[in-house]
């Protein structure tokens, strides 16, 4: 076959190369595709032709195949506002197709996710705003937060206690900190707010003691069968009355314990008794006041029975061996232990330089329950109810022979000035000048576990209230 | 010149051109194609320009069957399909512009061997097949002392780089089945014919019947399929690389086809009066017992030449 009855035959390379990039109309290829059915000659050509495609021009090429194929009927409007071969590159992403797909999920997903973590981080930052350490008083102005305070000008006892119990928890890692809750009354679930409720009690004083809170804390944790009571709802405490109230917001570990944070309002013994040391009289004794007082007391006294008694089974627990429970409980106790021990650090930087930064040590070796302070004098009454005496100032202690029945809980000290000039003794005052009021007298009150009060004035002689 | 300048400085004798063209073409039309194409920069006016489009156009009737009536909104769309500036650069390269060569050269050159190797599998053949083509494009064949160059040829239907690649693999194709049918006498064992072929069983001849008439139904796609798939054993790659669809639309395709062909045997079958089971059992025939050449059968639309074919 001769060149030139070979080209009339077949296509020439204009048309092959033509139908090869997609750039002829459909009658056009059509032919074209009826002679490549049935001539092996051309459909070699164009194998090779496109064997001979480097793939550099492949994506191009076909880009411009799919380019050109454009129907007739809409090629004159496509052809009209595109110039022909001008924009034959598509955009990146017309290649995605169905990737366009998991990319979307994956995109929404990622989407969900920083939507929740921001709502969180969020939600966070207005806890941690709300939850900054304020201890207000309805009298008085708010307290500065305890970690701005410094340790030599201690603010008011109440809020002592209190920033002395959230630098406690503020030297916390994180980990225990979130952990903490988890480990109420069988583990580390801290017993330490007694001690500082009873200080508060003892001492007159409203201090909130962290010990609902941290209940309050546990409670949503861990529903213990053997736990204390609930704690009370803010709605379910009692009006405030004529008591202090103390709004205590524990702050520290924002971050990580943010589901444990929460908002206390503890009401403490009545203002006027919280400040008899200093301001009341002999008719303060209100009946009313003073049941309310002894209600709460039982309520103190009660719960830590409790607390000595779970101590107590910790102990021997562990010294009759080792027991499922025994190292949760006795982490409580440890716990309980170091967190009196603070506590009362605290207490000992209220009454003394002598005793400030000292922790109390009785020879009994147990743990301090109670303390007070009066003169010089300091009483305190370890775990097993022991009452001891000490006359310098927590230095050297001794123990006090039981003059009541049971076992004492609490020891406080309390102020009551002396009753004012009678008449008669007016009378014999010649000089006719105004009565001098008599210095106030301090005795100190002990509470035993039947909620009976005995009195003394030296702590050594006690007698029923 | 920047070709920018080049279209510049040419406006006015564009504008001359343009008013002197034919009739045929819109001026706008030429003006758009005329800045698209850049075909000053090779030294061509609008008129020639114009020249050169009519005659590309005219060739192919503007992609429509021969007689069919012309109207400009086809023949926009046909001029705007066309690779404008590789038609001009070709057209310039085939009048002997320098400095149109001076680019083609610096373009097309090397892809042009890579292109020739890539189709031959070797070097040195593909650099021989190179430098032939190289040489023709140049114009150093003459035929009535007319210097000939194959690109004037060019239409710009395709690219000009695939034009080459076209005219490479046609020339390798050619020059393989010219040395082939060269092969020695004493090489060539020719088997002896049949002295005394056999009578063909008349279930085998209606077999051979229903089977031609199933494969004379395909389209000419289905056609292609089957003769590049089962014939030259091309993969579906390579198939629908070239007929521009997916592999696996390829596939899908030639599965659909073998189905319809497979059914329409069966229903030709039963039309010759066979019933659905024997002729399903003539199906199972042993294919070497059929005289079907498919081969023959797929050829046998290829009776007249193609130019007679799109004449029609």
């Amino acid at each position: 076959m001769i060149g030139a009855s070979q080209h009339e035959l077949h296509p020439d390379a204009e048309l092959l190369n033509a139908f090869a990039e997609r750039a002829l109309g459909e009658r056009e290829r059509d032919q074209v595709l009826i002679h490549l059915a049935a001539c092996r000659r051309c459909r070699q050509v164009v194998a090779l032709a496109h064997q001979a495609v480097g793939p550099e021009h492949v994506n191009l090429e076909q880009v411009e195949l799919e380019e050109v194929a454009l129907p007739t009927a809409a090629a004159p409007a496509v052809a009209a506002s595109v110039p022909a071969r001008t924009a034959l590159r598509r955009p990146w992403w017309r290649n995605w197709h169905f990737a366009w797909i998991p990319a979307s999920a994956l995109v929404a997903t990622a989407g969900f996710a920083v939507y929740l973590h921001v709502a969180r981080v969020a939600h966070n930052a207005e806890l941690a705003q709300n939850n900054r350490p304020v201890v207000q008083f309805n009298k008085t102005t708010a307290q500065p937060a305890p970690q701005e305070q410094p340790k030599a000008l201690p603010p008011a006892p109440s809020s002592v206690l209190v920033a002395q119990n959230q630098r406690e928890r503020a030297a916390k890692t994180p980990t225990e900190a979130r952990r903490e809750p988890k480990s109420l009354y069988g583990g580390e679930g801290g017993q330490a707010p007694s001690e500082a409720e009873q200080q508060a009690v003892v001492n007159g004083l409203g201090a909130p003691p962290p010990r609902d809170f941290e209940r309050a804390e546990k409670s949503e944790a861990l529903p213990e069968p053997a736990a204390p009571p609930p704690p009370m709802a803010a709605a379910e405490l009692p009006p405030p009355a004529a008591a202090q109230t103390v709004v205590v917001t524990q702050s520290e570990n924002a971050p990580q314990t943010v589901s444990s944070q929460q908002i206390m309002r503890i009401e403490s013994p009545s203002a006027a008794e919280a400040k008899a040391p200093q301001t009341t009289s002999t008719s303060v004794a209100a009946s009313a006041a003073k049941k309310q007082r002894q209600g709460e007391l039982k309520e103190l006294a009660e719960q830590d029975r409790q607390l000595q008694a779970t101590a107590a089974r910790a102990s021997n627990r562990q010294s009759s061996g080792p027991a499922p429970a025994a190292p949760t409980t006795a982490a409580v106790y440890r716990r309980q232990t170091e967190t009196r021990g603070a506590s009362i650090a605290a207490f000992a930087a209220l009454h003394g330089a002598e005793a400030a930064g000292r922790p109390i040590h009785l020879p009994s070796g147990l743990a301090v329950v109670s303390t007070a302070s009066a003169n010089h004098r300091m009483l305190a009454i370890d775990k097993a109810g022991t009452l001891f005496l000490s006359e310098d100032s927590g230095l050297n202690w001794h123990p006090v022979r039981a003059q009541w029945p049971g076992r004492a809980i609490l020891v406080r000290a309390v102020s009551v000035p002396a009753p004012a000039a009678t008449p008669s003794q007016f009378a014999e005052n010649s000089t006719g000048a105004a009565p001098v009021a008599a210095p106030a007298a301090t005795f100190f009150e002990i509470v035993n576990d039947k909620n009976q009060v005995f009195q003394s004035t030296d702590g050594t002689s006690w007698v029923a209230k | 010149m920047a070709p920018t300048e080049s279209v510049a400085a040419a406006a006015p004798a564009a504008r001359a051109g343009i008013e002197a063209l034919p009739p045929a073409l819109d001026p706008a039309l030429l003006a758009e194609l005329w800045r698209a194409s850049d075909a000053t920069a090779w030294g061509l006016d609008a008129g020639e320009f114009a020249r050169i489009l009519l005659e590309v156009g005219s060739v192919s009737n503007y992609g429509l069957a021969s007689g069919e009536a012309v109207t400009p909104e086809h023949q926009a769309v046909f001029f705007r399909r066309l690779c404008l500036a590789d038609l001009v650069l070709a057209r310039a390269c085939a009048k002997g512009h320098e400095r149109a060569w001076q680019h083609f050269v610096a373009t097309f050159r090397q892809p042009l061997i890579r292109a020739a190797i890539a189709i031959t599998g070797t070097e040195s053949l593909g650099r021989d097949l190179a430098d032939q083509l190289y040489a023709e494009l140049y114009g150093l064949t003459t035929r009535d002392g007319e210097r000939r160059c194959p690109l004037a040829s060019y239409r710009g239907r395709g690219s000009l780089m695939g034009w080459l690649r076209t005219t490479l693999a046609q020339r390798h194709v050619d020059h393989h089945r010219r040395t082939r049918r060269e092969e020695s006498l004493e090489e060539f064992d020719a088997p002896a014919p049949d002295p005394s072929p056999l009578a063909q069983p008349p279930e085998l001849a209606q077999l051979q019947r229903a089977v031609e008439d199933a494969l004379s139904r395909c389209n000419p796609e289905e056609r292609f399929l089957l003769a590049a798939y089962y014939l030259d054993g091309r993969t579906l790659f390579e198939i629908g690389r070239t007929l521009g669809f997916h592999e696996a639309t390829a596939s899908r395709k030639l599965q659909r086809t073998t189905k319809e062909i497979r059914r329409q045997v069966l229903g030709n079958l039963e039309k010759s009066g066979l019933s659905r089971r024997a002729a399903a059992e003539a199906m199972g025939a042993d294919p070497r017992d059929l005289n079907v050449n498919l081969k023959k059968l797929l050829q046998k639309s290829q009776t007249d030449s193609f130019n007679d074919q799109t004449a029609t």
